[in-house]
């Protein structure tokens, strides 16, 4: 089904995209932890792209007629949870930098009113000294 | 008794230094505080050079993060009634002042300020009318409990719900929400009437696209409080 060119031009962007992946989570601009399933996305590409035949047995195994329509139908699939986890994740965040937004907020107009404090008897006190002298 | 009235103030260099100035003067026995939601117009500073008592946020947060912030600030502070007041002229001193007679002598948790108990003054319009006595039935059908006016902004908060609010609150439209949170908390909310004016400046928040939103987001919060 798949000609041999195909398979090693399928090989060559994946192994591009692994070395991507593992570039960013090397300079720390990609979480290990995200990047887990894109590297499983790869790995799993990789052997059906390998395993000659592979793509046919799973087709064939899940009942679809097509391999192509399956291939459309699992990354529309993959797509979706993916999206779905990050909405998850972004809420989380959200609701973090919200409860940190309030404390600094509330922390730095506490160390505000010392200030002001602070200042205040700073003044009394040069008062207090300009008067004895 | 400690009492707070917490001013949520997004862009109100205008009219920020009036409102404060109107509540120091007329709220007798409240202290207050702004709530600066990260402004991007002068609002800080004119605080800052009044003296005003501002907690002012670096990021914005949106008006419910903002006015959570004020609940925080009010348990932090030991203060036992919370009351949200907006810059916009809707709130009349003299009733949220009877409100917190209200809410000291009957010991209640929340008191509610409607305009549909005596039906004076602005009545919103009809459409309005419709959705709100929707949410009231809503409300009724989760808690047994009847709110007649649930989407009022009147809403004075005693200390059990101002701790309830610092840690949960919605993050927009939350005045139905809470109320179902509340009455199922088993804490006690009553309603006393109030007289409210039409806005004097400004656009509600609440536009015909929004209260698509509104109607569908405020149902699902109910519902799924219903099943907490």
């Amino acid at each position: 089904m798949m000609t041999l060119k195909f398979r090693l031009i399928m090989a060559a962007i994946l192994l591009i995209g692994f070395v991507i992946i593992i570039n960013m989570v090397r300079k720390k601009s990609l979480d290990l932890r995200y990047a887990l399933i894109w590297l499983a996305l790869i790995a799993m590409i990789l052997v059906i792209v390998i395993v000659p035949g592979l793509l046919g047995v799973i087709t064939h195994f899940i009942g679809i007629y097509d391999a192509m329509n399956m291939v459309f139908f699992m990354g529309f699939v993959f797509l979706i949870v993916v999206t779905f986890f990050l909405t998850a994740a972004l809420s989380r965040n959200s609701n973090r930098i919200k409860a940190l937004t309030q404390q600094v907020a509330l922390l730095e107009k506490q160390v505000r009113d010392e200030a002001v404090k602070v200042s205040l008897k700073d003044e009394a006190s040069s008062e207090d000294a300009e008067r004895r002298i | 008794m400690k009492k707070l009235i917490i001013i949520p103030a997004y862009n109100e260099a205008e009219s920020i230094e009036a409102t404060v100035r109107g509540i120091q003067s007329k709220m007798h026995g409240f202290d207050y505080v702004v709530i600066n939601d990260c402004s991007t117009d002068e609002t800080p500073d004119i605080c800052r050079k009044n003296n005003f008592n501002m907690v002012s946020l670096p990021v914005n947060l949106g008006i419910g993060g903002a006015v959570q912030t004020g609940y925080i600030y009010a348990r932090d502070n030991g203060y036992e009634i919370a009351v949200q007041m907006d810059g916009d002229g809707q709130h009349d001193v003299e009733f949220v002042q009877r409100m917190a007679e209200h809410l000291e002598k009957n010991k209640l948790d929340m008191v509610i300020g409607s305009r549909f108990i005596t039906h004076e003054g602005f009545q919103s319009s009809r459409l309005r009318r419709v959705g709100i006595s929707y949410f009231t039935w809503l409300i009724r059908m989760c808690t047994g409990k009847t709110i007649t006016d649930p989407t009022s902004g009147y809403r004075m908060a005693g200390r059990r719900v101002i701790e309830l609010f610092a840690q949960d609150y919605p993050k927009d439209y939350p005045e139905p929400e809470t109320a179902v949170k509340i009455l199922r908390r088993g804490m006690n909310v009553e309603e006393i009437p109030v007289v409210m004016r039409e806005r004097q400046g400004g656009v509600s928040s609440i536009s015909m696209t929004k209260s698509v939103y509104y109607m569908i987001k405020v149902t699902l919060a109910i519902l799924i409080e219903r099943l907490r």
